[in-house]
């Protein structure tokens, strides 16, 4: 199934990634099929190295061709002027429930959490959404081109989450890859059967990762042995990708606490995890780096004040090597103000190199995704936003946005690829 | 009487009192908030009110002195719509008719540094919008000092008054609600609602107070506007999402707006009429020639401040943005006579800037209030 779908979006890729740009800024011969794509003047912020002045950057194939300054536009190249503008990676979202809860249609949702059971491991995410969300419009605006949509935190495993691009289409189109189990240290609901406290939560997940290792070495001893199989058990074996570390695990955690819990799992079990929310970071950063556990930090606006503390823990994490990504758990943070929040942190501090790097490539690096995505380097896919100004500075709009070097929003001709009514002024 | 003595314990201070001799603080970029700038200017102060504003001037003799080289001094901040201080429940639960509860009823500020760090001085206490009539609401300093109470009463006839009560003898359509609305009304007019919710729109009817109105929709506006015609009454739009798109007709009725702001949670899936929410209001709104103030509508989290900076991103200039955070946010809440603008004989609340205000990298250095330092970088 996961293949099939991700044979269709590379097909998709394929196909749109040659389309071309915008036509009042296309300079080359009319004959002449522009297969080249070259954004020049721009000031570019490649994230892997400093800003570039006057940078140019050619897109071929929906990739990367070569960026920098004083390269050569090819003959026959469309051409997009981004004087005065600024040139940054496609923004990254790390965790997000748009598609499960409708902007603006509230009845339709609220059905990002399984109650079934308190361990819903074999739940996929991808198949309860919908693409016809007006929040996927505005995140264009905000410059956002992939995003993590992951299942709700009412439940201690409600499922696993998706890495979709906003290429526009239907959510099988948008996919990208694998976004992970959804682990939420908390306690919400008095249902029956639900553990009642963070200790029991991580003390259930616990025990299926233990009855998943089980599972697999039963499966392992059928194999050498030629005898039957266990019956196939979707919960185990989803749990079983995370110890063989074939699946990241992102765990919803607040406090110190609860963020102990999941440093410990992940310690006892060896997994690829990494803490949502994290607001414990600050007294924690020791355990978080000894551990080698990233964070996801959010939802910052509109609940945190510029001058709350907690904005220090992400800070004190970055420098000292940890990595930081920020979040905005829409449709708890709107998801508009993903990059306002890492100006908070620039504020308080934090270098803009790497407030930048919490917007992109750490949380791509989050679902092994930074190979494609998160920086702009030749291969890596064409996904890039043009600014009006500082990317980081309020008052700079989202001007343009590519993904695989296809135009997917366009603020000055009112153009999205969502095509939904997208609310005025965003 | 109680809430002042309340507010004087509340935060610490440099000095318990304000000062009797004059502070001045020299050399900084005055932006008065009505418009004018005044470089290298110089601004006196003493027991609490402003006393002068000049350029190039000295200190006057016997005056301490704050250095306000390469600073910005604006007034203070004024969020016209919060939930400031409020404990426990902001409306009430068991009549959907409550225009005789009082938000200072419910006001226990807490010492929370947050907003006075980011430049705040000043908010409007408002009752919550579950209520059709809500009751009073207040102007207080963010040291819990109560600038004037009982400033307006609140209304509410949108979705969020639609979904909060369970009981039968509440109105479930709009045109429901603004029947039973006008109904009060004509008794009140009559005299024969009585007791302190009569009081309330008595006072809205004598024009003492206005109505704040928290709608949304473009056809809500109109209503809204519809009604206090209907009245003559002194409306107040708040909120209004979709004012943008009904900017002409709110500036003929000559209604000031205290416009939602730009960043917000969308919550469990968001109103439905929010649809129209959009951070270009508060300019499309001024645009048309509409008196806007913005504010955070929250109890904490971000600032007013940074409301600011967005409606500027989105079309206000830097001016109409500072004054929707100061002089016109004052104005509307019946208090530009002591707040909202630096000009002599006005409360002494400042706030001095390491950058530029109302930009993204606006930090401030010092904010005072009532003349005593509150915050110091």
């Amino acid at each position: 199934m996961t293949r099939t779908i991700l044979l269709s979006a590379l097909v998709l890729a394929a196909v749109s990634g040659c389309a071309p740009p915008e036509p009042t800024a296309t300079t080359g011969t009319a004959d002449e099929a522009a297969t080249v794509l070259a954004v020049t003047h721009a000031r570019i912020y490649p994230v892997s190295g400093p800003p570039i002045e006057d940078g140019t950057l050619l897109v071929r194939d929906g990739k990367i061709l070569e960026v920098g300054s004083g390269i050569a536009v090819p003959e026959g190249a469309g051409v997009l002027d981004a004087r005065g503008k600024s040139l940054i990676p496609g923004l990254v979202e790390s965790h997000s429930h748009m598609g499960f809860k409708w902007l603006n249609v509230p009845a339709m949702g609220r059905n990002n959490n399984e109650f079934r059971n308190p361990v819903n491991a074999e739940v996929r995410a991808i198949d309860g959404l919908t693409s016809h969300d007006a929040a996927f419009a505005l995140s264009l605006a905000a410059g956002v081109t992939t995003m993590n949509i992951t299942t709700g935190s009412r439940v201690p495993n409600s499922g696993q989450a998706v890495v979709v691009k906003l290429r526009g289409g239907s959510i099988e189109d948008m996919y990208f890859a694998e976004g992970g189990m959804k682990f939420a240290i908390r306690v919400a609901d008095e249902r029956p059967g639900f553990p009642r406290t963070t200790e029991a939560v991580k003390e259930l997940l616990a025990s299926e990762l233990r009855s998943a290792h089980a599972y697999l070495d039963a499966q392992a001893a059928a194999a050498s042995s030629g005898a039957a199989p266990p019956p196939r058990d979707l919960t185990l074996e989803a749990f079983g990708r995370l110890l063989e570390k074939k699946m990241v695990v992102g765990v919803h955690a607040h406090g110190e606490e609860d963020m102990r819990h999941a440093i410990a799992l992940k310690k006892e079990f060896d997994l690829d995890l990494y803490i949502h929310h994290a607001q414990g970071t600050a007294s924690l950063v020791d355990e978080l780096l000894e551990a080698n556990v990233p964070v996801s930090f959010g939802p910052i606006l509109p609940f945190m004040n510029e001058e709350d503390p907690v904005l220090e823990g992400p800070i004190r994490l970055a420098e000292r090597g940890g990595k930081a990504s920020f979040h905005q758990d829409h449709p708890d943070g709107h998801q508009y103000f993903l990059r306002h929040d890492a100006a908070l942190f620039v504020r308080k501090g934090m270098p803009e190199d790497q407030a930048l790097r919490a917007l992109t490539v750490n949380p791509a690096a989050l679902f092994h995704i930074e190979g494609r995505i998160g920086t702009l380097e030749p291969g890596k896919d064409a996904d890039f936003v043009l600014l009006e100004g500082p990317p980081l500075d309020y008052e700079s709009l989202v001007t343009h946005v590519f993904i695989e070097g296809r135009l997917v929003f366009d603020r000055a001709r009112g153009f999205n690829v969502f095509g939904e009514r997208v609310p005025e002024g965003w | 009487m109680k809430r002042v003595l309340f507010a004087l314990a509340l935060l610490p201070a440099a000095a318990s009192f304000a000062q009797e001799q004059p502070v001045a603080i020299v050399g900084a970029t005055i932006l008065t908030g009505t418009g004018e700038t005044v470089e290298n200017g110089t601004l006196v102060f003493r027991g609490g009110k402003i006393e002068s504003i000049s350029a190039g001037s000295p200190a006057p003799e016997g005056a301490s002195t704050i250095d306000g080289n390469g600073l910005f001094l604006t007034p203070g901040l004024i969020d016209a719509y919060s939930g400031f201080g409020i404990q426990g429940d902001d409306w009430d639960r068991e009549n959907v008719l409550a225009p005789g509860r009082d938000v200072l009823e419910r006001f226990e500020p807490q010492n929370d540094p947050l907003w006075l760090r980011s430049g705040v001085t000043t908010t409007y206490v408002a009752p919550g919008g579950e209520n059709l009539l809500g009751g009073y609401g207040a102007v207080v300093k963010l040291t819990g000092a109560v600038v004037r109470e009982r400033a307006a009463l609140a209304a509410s006839f949108g979705e969020s008054v639609l979904g909060a009560f369970d009981a039968f003898d509440v109105p479930t359509t709009r045109q429901g609600m603004i029947g039973l609305l006008r109904q009060t009304f004509v008794r009140a007019r009559e005299d024969s609602l009585l007791g302190e919710g009569g009081e309330a729109v008595g006072a809205v009817l004598a024009k003492e107070i206005p109505l704040h109105a928290l709608v949304n929709t473009p056809d809500d506006i109109l209503t809204a506007i519809r009604f206090a015609k209907e009245f003559d009454a002194r409306l107040v739009l708040v909120s209004a999402m979709g004012g943008h798109q009904v900017a002409a007709h709110v500036a003929a009725a000559a209604v000031p707006v205290i416009v939602a702001p730009s960043i917000i949670g969308i919550g469990d899936g968001g109103p439905y009429e929010g649809f129209a929410h959009s951070p270009a209001n508060a300019a499309r709104l001024r645009d048309a020639g509409v008196t806007v103030a913005l504010a955070t509508f929250a109890r904490g989290g971000r600032s007013v401040a940074l409301e600011g900076v967005m409606a500027k991103a989105h079309g206000l200039s830097m001016e109409a943005a500072l004054a929707a955070v100061t002089r016109d946010a004052a104005a509307i809440l019946g208090v530009g006579d002591r707040l909202g603008t630096l000009e002599a004989g006005k409360d002494a609340d400042l706030v001095l800037w390491k950058e530029q205000p109302v930009s993204t990298w606006a930090r401030t250095q010092r904010v005072i209030v009532d003349g005593i330092t509150r915050f110091q970088r």
